[in-house]
């Protein structure tokens, strides 16, 4: 190779300095003949002290065969080589910083220079970095996307699976408590009637107590089981005018008020709505039964029903001249099981409210609650009318 | 024989016989404490019934949740086979599910009573079941 | 254009020859060895490309292709069903599959289709003794009607098809070879198995 060759080379290639991209010419003999100035920028090696040497002293790694045999391929006659950026990271090993490599695709293509029966190898490097780089990036974000959409339907199918177990539970644990419960009360029952004679006082006086924990032990499991069908979204059901619901109240509700010896004022003039039965007897019948059942001492109870249609809410308001709440647990007697008051006094299961609540929640409505202390409570319901006139559980619940 | 009473849980056996004894007509019961017992004194009984001068109850009682054959099965066969569908039955079950009642109306039931948990209101219940189903009630053979 | 027997299992282990010397290239890159064989060929007239080739004409196919110029000329290509291309690309490199051919496993198919190919033609021309003058490899996607465009070529071109099993480990991806030999350049080829199967008899 002379002084000559080399600047025919360099003369011939340097329009090449003005790309974007490395480019390098390569003897058979793995001579460098041309590096030009991208290159000399990525690797910092100069021509001058890379031009007229072989390649290897700089790159040993270029002797491998992995290297080599393709780059004797092309020498010979033979196909360009694709070096790509997954499976080499580089030819040439370029830095972007001090820690950061270039990630490139580089080519080598065998060609002929003048009338030179020889063949050089073309060396193209192209910068892939930041393509690669955004990639990554896309395929992470996406490989984010589709886990977290596995995710959820995961957790939505847990939560359908969770639920069925619960019904079947639920119901099934009513069903076998119910069976001994019946026994105990049934024979308790006959005899505190029948055999009532064999017991003196006293013990005619614990017969009572069991029957009647017989009885605050079934409420309890109705109350209970009712709770447990609001969550599981069993309570999809019978579409009904709101008039016809105050109707059934009124109906249901005469042997309480008899017993209470209370009064219920239920709307006069009722609003041209449906709602969904279960849901809309549960809320207002335990609102009912708790006005009526915590009533003040020998003060009769008076519970009054209202609503009206504002803005596609109704509101409900269902008030009572009862024993009123304390505002300090205004939260707490919406959980289950939360009673403020012993058994003695008042007969309640602890779970009403919490039903109140739940059904509440699964109309898409918002409960609030004011109270004075020995004055009476006032429960607040504003629910959500969807289609203009119907009041039913808000998809998203279920 | 008046009843014949498929029911699994002894105590609540005892209740119903209890009560039945403390109505005001007495009446012939036979209990079966399993569907599978309950079907096959049904359906074997068609060879024995002629000689043995036995009839067919005239009311069948009938739970729901046993092991075994449930309540629902029994009702099933009972009103698909020909010589016992005209018997009435009066499903008597502690479970007030709208599936079961479903279920239980399409296979045939002529009545659905949940058993109350008191037994005062159980006896009351008892004592309407007999008036309606044995005094009232024209049956369509005559036993 | 028919071959006989022996020619054609001549000319079929000329390729596999070609894509075993492949097999070495890529197993120099690869974390577990690669093997690779075609197994059968067959030889087609452009018209009879569409329906004999087996290929179905709507699914879209990725191709890697070069072109090739000398004592013969035509076009090679190896083409995979999409989804076969990135199942590929993954075992090859040991990375999870991508969920489509980005630009990233563009550049990987090249490298693939550069090393099959070059295998291949390096044993053709071996077996010519002549020199070839080739193109860059070039990546495409498109069903396998349009990549070719039937109308322009020769009815007298001959187009030779072979099923190209790669196999890494247990997993086994398919996928076709199909070399385009312009007219006349398929008799060359012929006549030269024919002077070796006449120096080996």
């Amino acid at each position: 190779m002379t002084e000559d060759k080399l600047k025919n080379v360099s003369h011939y290639f340097s329009m090449l300095d003005y790309i974007h991209g490395g480019v390098c010419l390569l003897q058979k003999d793995y001579t460098v003949l041309f590096w030009n100035e991208c290159l000399e920028d990525w690797t910092g090696i100069s021509k001058g002290d890379i031009i007229g040497q072989e390649i290897d002293q700089f790159y040993p790694h270029l002797k491998e065969p992995k290297y080599r045999e393709r780059f004797s391929t092309v020498f010979e006659g033979g196909p360009p080589a694709v070096f790509s950026s997954q499976f080499h990271k580089y030819v040439f090993p370029c830095f972007l910083s001090r820690k950061r490599l270039r990630i490139q695709h580089t080519t080598v293509e065998g060609i002929r220079l003048d009338d030179d029966n020889e063949i050089y190898a073309f060396i193209a490097c192209q910068d892939v970095t930041d393509l690669t780089e955004r990639i990554h990036a896309y395929r992470t974000m996406r490989d984010q996307a589709v886990e977290e959409v596995k995710e959820r339907e995961r957790a939505q199918q847990a939560l359908q699976e969770a639920m069925k177990e619960l019904e079947s539970f639920s119901y099934s644990i009513s069903h076998d408590l119910r069976a001994p419960l019946r026994a105990i009360q049934g024979f308790s029952e006959i005899l505190a009637k029948e055999y009532s004679t064999s017991l003196d006082e006293v013990g005619q006086h614990f017969l009572n107590n069991v029957v009647e924990a017989g009885t605050q032990m079934n409420q309890l499991i109705d109350d209970l089981l009712a709770y447990c069908r609001i969550s599981d979204g069993q309570e999809q059901g019978y579409i009904i005018p709101l008039q016809q619901l105050f109707e059934k109240i009124h109906r249901q509700i005469s042997n309480q008020l008899h017993e209470q010896q209370g009064i219920l004022e239920l709307p006069g003039i009722t609003p041209d709505i449906y709602v969904n039965e279960s849901l809309l007897m549960q809320i207002i019948m335990n609102l009912i039964t708790n006005g009526l059942l915590y009533h003040r001492k020998n003060i009769p109870p008076i519970v009054k029903v209202s609503c009206e249609i504002k803005n596609d809410f109704l509101l409900l308001r269902v008030n009572d001249n009862g024993i009123g709440i304390s505002k300090e647990y205004h939260e707490k007697i919406f959980e289950v099981f939360q009673r403020l008051h012993a058994n003695e006094e008042i007969q309640g299961t602890g779970i009403g409210l919490a039903n109140v609540k739940k059904a509440t929640t699964l109309l898409g409505g918002v409960l609030s609650l004011e109270s004075t202390v020995g004055e009476g409570s006032e429960f607040f319901i504003q629910l959500p009318i969807q289609n203009k006139n119907k009041i039913d559980i808000m998809k998203n619940y279920v | 024989m008046d009843i014949l009473l498929v029911e699994d849980q002894r105590m609540d056996i005892e209740l119903m016989l209890y009560a039945l004894k403390k109505s005001r007509s007495p009446c012939n019961i036979v209990v079966m404490q399993n569907g599978q017992d309950a079907l096959n004194y049904l359906l074997d009984d068609n060879s024995e019934n002629q000689h043995a001068g036995h009839s067919w109850p005239n009311l069948i009682l009938l739970d729901l949740k046993m092991p075994g054959i449930d309540g629902h099965q029994v009702l099933a066969k009972i009103k698909q086979t020909k010589h016992l569908k005209q018997i009435p039955v009066v499903i008597l079950t502690s479970s007030s599910e709208l599936k079961d009642r479903i279920r239980c109306y399409d296979s045939g039931a002529n009545s659905y009573m949940v058993k109350p948990s008191s037994y005062h209101e159980f006896k009351m219940l008892i004592d309407k079941i007999r008036e309606y189903w044995l005094e009232l009630n024209t049956a369509a053979e005559d036993s | 254009m028919q071959l006989s027997e022996l020619q054609l299992d001549t000319l079929t282990e000329l390729i596999n020859i070609g894509v075993g010397r492949a097999a070495g290239v890529l197993n120099q890159m690869t974390q577990f060895p690669v093997k690779l064989q075609v197994p059968a060929i067959t030889l087609l007239r452009p018209q009879q490309l569409a329906k004999e080739s087996g290929l179905n004409d709507d699914d879209p196919f990725a191709s890697v292709q070069l072109n090739f110029k000398g004592l013969f000329s035509g076009n090679a290509a190896l083409v995979f069903p999409t989804n076969s291309a990135v199942k590929l690309v993954s075992i090859l490199t040991g990375e999870s599959p991508a969920s489509d051919i980005d630009e990233i496993t563009v550049g990987t198919l090249n490298e693939v289709g550069n090393i099959v190919l070059n295998g291949i033609m390096g044993s053709i021309s071996n077996v010519l003794e002549q020199g070839l003058k080739y193109s860059l490899p070039s990546y495409s996607e498109q069903a396998l009607i349009e990549l070719y465009d039937i109308d322009h070529l020769k009815p007298e071109s001959i187009i030779l098809i072979g099923k190209t099993q790669f196999s890494v480990e247990e997993i086994h991806i398919e996928g076709e070879i199909l070399l385009i030999f312009e007219l006349g350049s398929f008799d060359a080829l012929i006549n030269a198995i024919d002077n070796i199967l006449a120096a080996n008899a």
